[in-house]
């Protein structure tokens, strides 16, 4: 085949490749998801080994949730972030995920609305802004000019973070002005902050407790503080939009399982503190001090709640600093919280009114 | 060279032109097909022209020329450090050659380790900034030039220092002259190697530590979820290694192996 023709055949196959992306475009998006891989007696559940995932933690490793789901078979598999799990959801290895707000807002958008619901609440609060002891900093007006850390960029406390700068009239770096924020791992930010390059970090806990104790930190802010009623989701719980449409029985055992566990935890809170970290041990192979944990635990709510309202300002705060494409974000129906009001309803607890707002103004 | 040998090397590369293109538009075609059987959904496998959607909105935005930039920036001045720091201690340890054999032991165990294992490291040593980063790529690169400066010179006929010493060549001039020239074969090979290993770091230590960079578009690309940018980024990765790689050092190694006569594939 001399070179003439083997450009001509690639420019025929680059041509038919760019027509039908244009008519994929104009099409609808209903993909067709290999469902199969989920069959009726398998649950797999994906969670972080996170105190605000502890309903997931304590109720998959003691075997409570095993116990609720009888003869289906839960499978379990371990994320060290948020992102990571809504991909294996998206890509069928898992069922339900404990996630936090801002990547389940992320998928919900990327997957126009169709792939995840949210269909119960885990945790709120757990969050806190703590600052180096002698970074100068007594106060919100002295932050000028400082350097700040969050997990992630684009995560619940990068926003929190940068949405608080900009509401009390700083700018940061990235937008000419003083305020540099770095994004790194958890335990990276205790480094940082032990070797002074960081004057302060906003993050879950028990990272707050641990640099509270461990690099000399103090808390400037509770998030708690910022938010109606102390109030405002860190953790949720999510399906698979297919899986919830073809297994509700299934969901419905599981969020009987998971609003057990909030019960339980909620009625004995010292006995849960030390199973965590008995559960944490096995997953990770670490375990944090119970002093650390009470701690953390003290500025956290387990919950069932999704404190909906919470997540649509989240998601306006993150759509304000340019995290969420152009767009405003369409939320509405991200949250199904039909079966949640069953089972609540079947233990005489108060139904969870589901608030449509498509995107607050 | 006459006409004929100038008119085969154009169709000669004409003809590999040509097998480029037709490879890439299969493999772009075989990828439209993937997607459009669905196998994957949308979020994991996006399609190509969702990819170069990508690909317009982040150069438009000028992040990725950007990003390109400041990559490329760390890694040049990261792998000039590796270069003379290399370089000299190459040289001590054939000047000094009890020193040189236990260090060129050492080096070959950590010539391939992973550079991403140097990160938590570089981090608690140097810090969370441009040069915990370029630290990441100096340790990935550096033994590479080590060990390939080492043996490079070892590895010199013995017969060309005789000869020069017969003629009355010594100290600087030796080295100038006969030494260097003689291992530079050699030693460009080493630094292919050490280039190689040295963009692999980088965008490892990116993807770990960086605020702005190719390695940091990747990352974040992933936390949002944003698979056609995260396959933007690899495929400029891999136009960049390959640019470098075929145009720039092949083509340097090329012209030395003529030099020198060693050009046994005419």
């Amino acid at each position: 085949m001399n070179p003439e023709v083997k450009f001509g055949i690639a420019a025929v196959i680059f041509a038919a490749v760019i027509t039908t992306s244009f008519m994929s475009v104009s099409q609808t998006a209903e993909t067709v998801h290999v469902t199969t891989n989920s069959s009726a007696d398998v649950l797999r559940i994906g969670y972080s080994p996170n105190i605000n995932h502890a309903q997931a933690v304590i109720g998959i490793g003691t075997g409570d949730y095993q116990k609720e789901l009888g003869g289906i078979k839960v499978e379990t598999q371990t994320f060290n972030a948020g992102p990571a799990t809504v991909e294996a959801l998206f890509a069928n290895r898992v069922d339900v995920a404990y996630v936090g707000p801002n990547p389940t807002i992320n998928g919900y958008i990327k997957s126009n609305g169709q792939d995840l619901r949210v269909i119960a609440g885990a945790a709120s609060g757990g969050a806190v802004f703590v600052v180096r002891n002698d970074s100068g900093i007594n106060s919100i007006s002295d932050l000028g000019g400082k350097k700040f850390a969050s997990p992630q960029l684009g995560n619940t406390q990068d926003v929190a973070l940068r949405s608080f700068l900009n509401k009390n009239g700083y700018k940061t770096s990235d937008v000419g002005g003083n305020i540099q924020i770095i994004n790194a791992a958890n335990s990276d930010i205790v480094t940082m902050m032990l070797k002074k390059d960081i004057d302060g970090a906003w993050v879950p806990e028990p990272w707050g407790t641990i640099l509270e104790r461990n690099a000399h930190g103090k808390i400037l802010v509770d998030e708690r503080d910022l938010w109606a009623g102390g109030k405002f989701t860190t953790a949720v719980i999510v399906a698979r939009t297919d899986y919830l449409q073809n297994h509700p029985d299934i969901i419905k055992k599981l969020l009987e399982a998971h609003v057990d566990e909030t019960l339980w935890i909620n009625n004995n809170k010292d006995k849960a503190i030390t199973i965590f970290d008995e559960q944490l041990g096995n997953l990770t192979g670490k375990t944090i001090p119970e002093n650390e944990l009470t701690e953390a635990f003290s500025r956290l709510d387990i919950t069932y709640d999704p404190i909906q309202s919470s997540l649509y300002k989240s998601a306006d705060a993150a759509y304000g600093l340019g995290f969420l494409d152009d767009k405003k974000p369409n939320l509405d129906g991200i949250f199904d919280l039909s079966i949640l009001n069953q089972v609540l309803d079947e233990k005489n607890l108060s139904a969870i009114q589901q608030v449509n707002i498509s995107s607050t103004g | 060279m006459n006409k004929k040998i100038i008119s085969e090397k154009k169709s000669q590369g004409l003809h590999d032109a040509a097998n480029a293109a037709l490879m890439l538009a299969v493999f772009v075609g075989i990828w439209e097909v993937v997607f459009m059987l669905g196998i994957w959904s949308k979020i994991s496998l996006p399609s190509p022209a969702m990819v170069a959607e990508s690909f317009y909105k982040i150069t438009l935005n000028l992040s990725l020329p950007e990003s390109v930039g400041i990559t490329l920036g760390r890694l040049v001045a990261a792998f000039l450090i590796s270069i003379s720091f290399g370089t000299l201690i190459g040289l001590a340890m054939i000047r000094f050659k009890g020193f040189g054999k236990t260090l060129n032991s050492f080096s070959a165990g950590l010539l391939s380790f992973p550079s991403i294992a140097w990160v938590p490291f570089s981090i608690l040593l140097i810090g969370f900034n441009e040069f915990g980063i370029m630290f990441v790529v100096i340790m990935s690169s550096i033994f590479s030039v080590m060990i390939s400066t080492y043996s490079s010179i070892r590895n010199i006929p013995s017969i060309y220092m005789d000869a020069a010493r017969n003629m009355g060549a010594k100290g600087f001039t030796l080295f100038r002259y006969v030494t260097l020239p003689a291992a530079t074969p050699s030693l460009i090979i080493g630094l292919r190697q050490g280039w190689s290993f040295a963009w692999h770091a980088i965008i490892g230590a990116e993807i770990l530590m960086s605020i702005v960079g190719l390695g940091h578009i990747l990352s974040v690309g992933r936390d949002f979820l944003d698979m056609s940018e995260v396959i933007a980024s690899m495929i400029t990765i891999f136009t960049i290694g390959l640019i470098v790689d075929r145009f720039l050092l092949y083509k340097l190694e090329d012209r030395i192996r003529k030099k020198w006569g060693l050009d046994h594939h005419r």
